[in-house]
């Protein structure tokens, strides 16, 4: 009853490989979207906040379809990625990472810049009379004291990439061995008459996933906020 | 603050629900939109009931029907689906009647040059050439996709080729890549194909490859007298001349 | 080391205009809060810009509004220690101090060495503890021994004992004068409290409402009771330069003698050879015509009357000259009519002992 089939198990392993990339990868973009964000004006900041949203905001196929005009085979930066490099992430794990990070990045961006606000900027001031440049007061003060909200970041993105299904399906498809993801081998189930006990299994699997993700990332908060708040 | 609350419902109340006029709701299958849409205008302009038409994969909407949606007329691409519904009694089985049948072809993007005339079971591989994928919907429950796999099956293709395939939720997604040039090759209807003018038919898949692609229209549960005489017009030949506009087969 | 500061800046409800130039050891910026002594700090530290104007810190140019040089904080070499200290809550007290160590951006003799800063400001037992457990005292003296470390050409201390209570604030002030006389540190101090500039500085500059009121050497600008009162000072008074003769140990009475006589004051610690300022205040000064027989005063000096300044308020100031050492009265201006005291008059002052200030530092 507790073994996995081989087709569960596929299911699982492509769904920690998506996410666990999807949200290695944008997490550096997403604390510098994030700082430049919550310390910087700049003309058209509004506009950039903006599209950075729209995945929230937009029905995920339709985002699924925007990756597909810009990422695919023939879209206008796939082609050129395919022409000039030879990659290409359509109809792979790589394009479900893509369509998984583009979908988790706006919750990454709110929670890291939210706890960026937080940080009181007189500090980053005496850092500056301290002798350090802006690089350096970002990497010794503001980074260590936004922790927490790093970790948060990354537990809601990896959550929502988990999760992630319509611009996932949209934009990749559903690959057998390459992006059969728990979501998407879960709707394949929900789509056949009689599949109800596999379909039960997997929504159990994928709970059991969230809840270790879950419960590692507050271990990993609670010593982040341990080492701000007592050196 | 309170006008803020009221206007929505306001402007809720403008649109009165569907049980003011008899409308009759017709669940169906979404490779029906445009010969649907067809039926809908030609009923609704002829008598005094009217058509509202949800769309939607058949599996999906089946288990809505089976949920409690209100649905008069539930139109599937999959027999599978209507079997489910009369096996729970939410449909009866002298209410269910064949409509159309359709046939899958093999398409490619309007500007890729293929062989001429196209053998299946020595042109194939080449046409996918290195790295390119075959668009079709989802095996597992896109009837299309389904359809699909029996006809690859029946020629010897798909243990060579199921690897190569993008499988979709919807075949209407298959198309698209298709004449986006994303896949190089695809399976779609025969009335999906034709609507389109950046595709290309390569070949037609004959019917004895696969099971019968036959469209049935059911009536469900208690099926109101307006129900039925839509189903009785949709078994006419007035909607036959509609159907085969369309590119679907009628006996 | 000499500091020139010619800078302007428009903020909102009003404009910082000011001008002036000092040489010495320890600076004091002395005015009302809100009269923009932060901001011109923080102009000096590089942190906010100024509309234009020039800054030359030893010589060197670290804004220049003509030649469009604003040099960025991290590389002007100025310490800072601010009001809230700002520790850094992620790092323990050494990691704190250590922080400007690695930045210098020039190593020299002039470095403070670890253990000295550690040893002057008695942080040793604290250098584990993380900053959120300290007091504020605590605090503020490793905010100082980390800005310290940091071998700063200049360090600026913004009201660094405002947020302390008056023990705090006593205790830590000799830390602050030792930093100059170990360090060599020259330092700008701002402080709205007249007390701790008397203590620790050397020249002070008066800010009142975004300018230069009077600057140049504390008792200069001290004895100028109305100026003072403009800057939001109600312990105007005059600062006298003593010298500490002996200590009367039955009574607890030391006496301080300058050119006019002798300041008997009730006053712990003091050694004889002790040069101190103290500060008279002037409503501590009461002024007879006549010598008093028989008065509880210790403190009762004949002088002349200098100048009178009366502005037609109920009170009037009056600048004694005694010995040469000048000594405000402030009395009322029915008095001063009463006793038809005029500038030439012949007057005694008389200071209770007791009102004489704790004797402040050295001059």
């Amino acid at each position: 009853m507790f073994a996995l089939s081989p087709l569960e198990l596929e299911a699982v392993r492509l769904s920690l490989k998506v996410s666990v990339w999807a949200v290695s990868v944008s997490l550096p973009l997403g604390i510098a979207v994030a700082w430049l964000l919550a310390r910087r004006d700049f003309p058209g900041k509004s506009l950039f906040d903006a599209i950075i949203h729209l995945p929230l905001v937009v029905p995920p196929v339709v985002i699924g379809y925007l990756l597909l005009v810009l990422f695919g085979r023939k879209g206008a930066v796939g082609a050129w990625l395919y022409d000039t490099f030879g990659i290409t992430v359509a109809f792979s794990w790589q394009g479900a990472a893509v369509a998984a990070a583009v979908m988790a990045f706006p919750l990454m961006v709110r929670a890291i810049r939210l706890s960026i606000e937080a940080i009181d900027t007189r500090l980053e001031q005496a850092a500056r009379t301290l002798g350090a440049g802006p690089l350096d007061v970002f990497f010794t003060i503001t980074l260590p004291l936004t922790g927490s909200g790093i970790v948060v970041g990354v537990i809601l993105a990896f959550a929502r990439a988990l999760g992630e299904f319509g611009a996932t399906i949209t934009f990749v498809s559903a690959i057998p061995g390459e992006t059969t993801t728990l979501p998407i081998a879960l709707y394949g189930l929900t789509q056949v008459p009689g599949q109800e006990n596999s379909a039960i299994r997997l929504v159990v699997l994928s709970v059991i996933i969230a809840f270790v993700a879950m419960f590692v990332s507050e271990l990993i908060a609670r010593r982040v906020r341990r080492r701000i708040s007592g050196a | 603050m309170r006008l803020i609350l009221l206007t929505p419902l306001a402007i809720a109340g403008l649109f009165p629900g569907p049980l003011v006029a008899r409308d009759i709701v017709v669940f169906a299958a979404a490779s029906t939109i445009q010969v649907m849409t067809d039926i809908r205008n030609a009923r609704n302009a002829a008598g005094p009931d009217k058509i509202r038409l949800v769309y939607g994969s058949s599996g999906a909407l089946a288990r809505q029907i089976e949920t409690g949606a209100p649905a008069d007329i539930y139109i599937s691409a999959n027999e599978k689906w209507v079997d489910y519904l009369t096996r729970q009694k939410l449909a009866r089985e002298d209410n269910r009647k064949t409509v159309f049948s359709n046939r899958i072809v093999l398409i490619t993007s309007a500007n890729n040059q293929t062989q001429s005339p196209f053998n299946p079971t020595t042109d194939f591989g080449p046409s996918l050439g290195r790295d390119g994928r075959l668009a079709m919907g989802n095996p597992q429950h896109v009837p299309a996709g389904i359809y699909g796999r029996q006809a690859l099956r029946s020629l010897g293709l798909w243990s060579q080729f199921s690897h190569r395939t993008a499988q979709t939720q919807n075949v209407r997604l298959a198309l698209a890549l298709v004449q986006r040039g994303e896949a190089v090759l695809g399976i779609v209807y025969h009335t999906d194909a034709i609507q389109s003018s950046h595709v290309r038919i390569v070949t037609t898949f004959d019917g004895s490859l696969h099971a019968p692609i036959k469209y049935e229209a059911v009536a469900t549960g208690a099926a109101n007298p307006a129900a039925l005489g839509l189903l009785e017009y949709l078994g006419s030949d007035a909607a036959a001349k509609l159907y085969r506009k369309h590119g679907f087969l009628v006996r | 080391m000499s500091i020139t500061v010619d800078i302007r800046k428009s903020l909102g409800a009003f404009t910082i205009d000011i001008w002036f130039e000092c040489n010495a050891g320890v600076i004091a910026l002395f005015g009302r809060s809100g009269a923009g002594k932060t901001s011109i700090i923080q102009m000096l530290a590089g942190l906010v810009s100024p509309d234009n104007g020039r800054i030359v810190i030893d010589g060197d140019p670290v804004y220049d509004s003509s030649t469009n040089l604003d040099t960025p904080p991290n590389k002007r070499g100025i310490g800072y220690v601010f009001q809230d200290a700002r520790l850094f809550p992620h790092m323990n007290v050494r990691r704190n101090l250590e922080y400007g160590t690695r930045r210098n951006s020039e190593t020299s003799e002039r470095n403070p060495v670890f253990d000295e800063v550690v040893d002057v400001l008695a942080l040793a037992p604290l250098l584990t503890r993380a900053p959120q457990g300290l007091s504020g005292g605590e605090r503020q003296r490793v905010a100082i021994g980390r800005a310290l470390l940091s071998a700063p050409k200049l360090l600026l201390m913004d009201e660094p004992l405002a947020s302390l209570d008056a023990e705090r604030k006593w205790e830590i002030l000799p830390f602050i004068e030792s930093i100059h006389r170990e360090f060599a540190t020259p330092i700008i101090y701002v402080s709205h409290s007249s007390d701790e500039i008397l203590q620790i500085a050397d020249e002070m500059v008066l800010i009142v409402n975004g300018g230069v009121a009077a600057a140049g050497p504390v008792e200069e600008v001290m004895n100028r009771p109305n100026l003072l009162r403009a800057a939001g000072d109600s312990n105007v008074g005059s600062v006298i330069p003593v010298v500490v003769d002996r200590c009367d140990d039955e009574y607890g009475i030391a006496a301080l003698s300058f050119p006019g006589g002798e300041f008997q004051v009730t006053a712990p610690a003091l050694l004889p050879g002790d040069r101190v300022r103290i500060r008279v205040r002037a409503r501590d000064v009461s002024l007879a015509t006549k010598r008093p027989q028989d008065v509880s005063l210790l403190n009762v000096f004949e002088g002349t009357v200098v100048e009178i300044s009366n502005t037609g308020q109920p009170q009037a100031d009056v600048s004694v000259n005694v010995g040469g050492a000048t000594v405000w009265s402030q009395i009322t201006r029915k008095s001063l009519d009463d006793l038809a005291i005029r500038p030439g008059s012949t007057v005694y002052a008389m200071i209770k002992a007791v009102a004489i200030d704790r004797p402040a530092g050295s001059p």
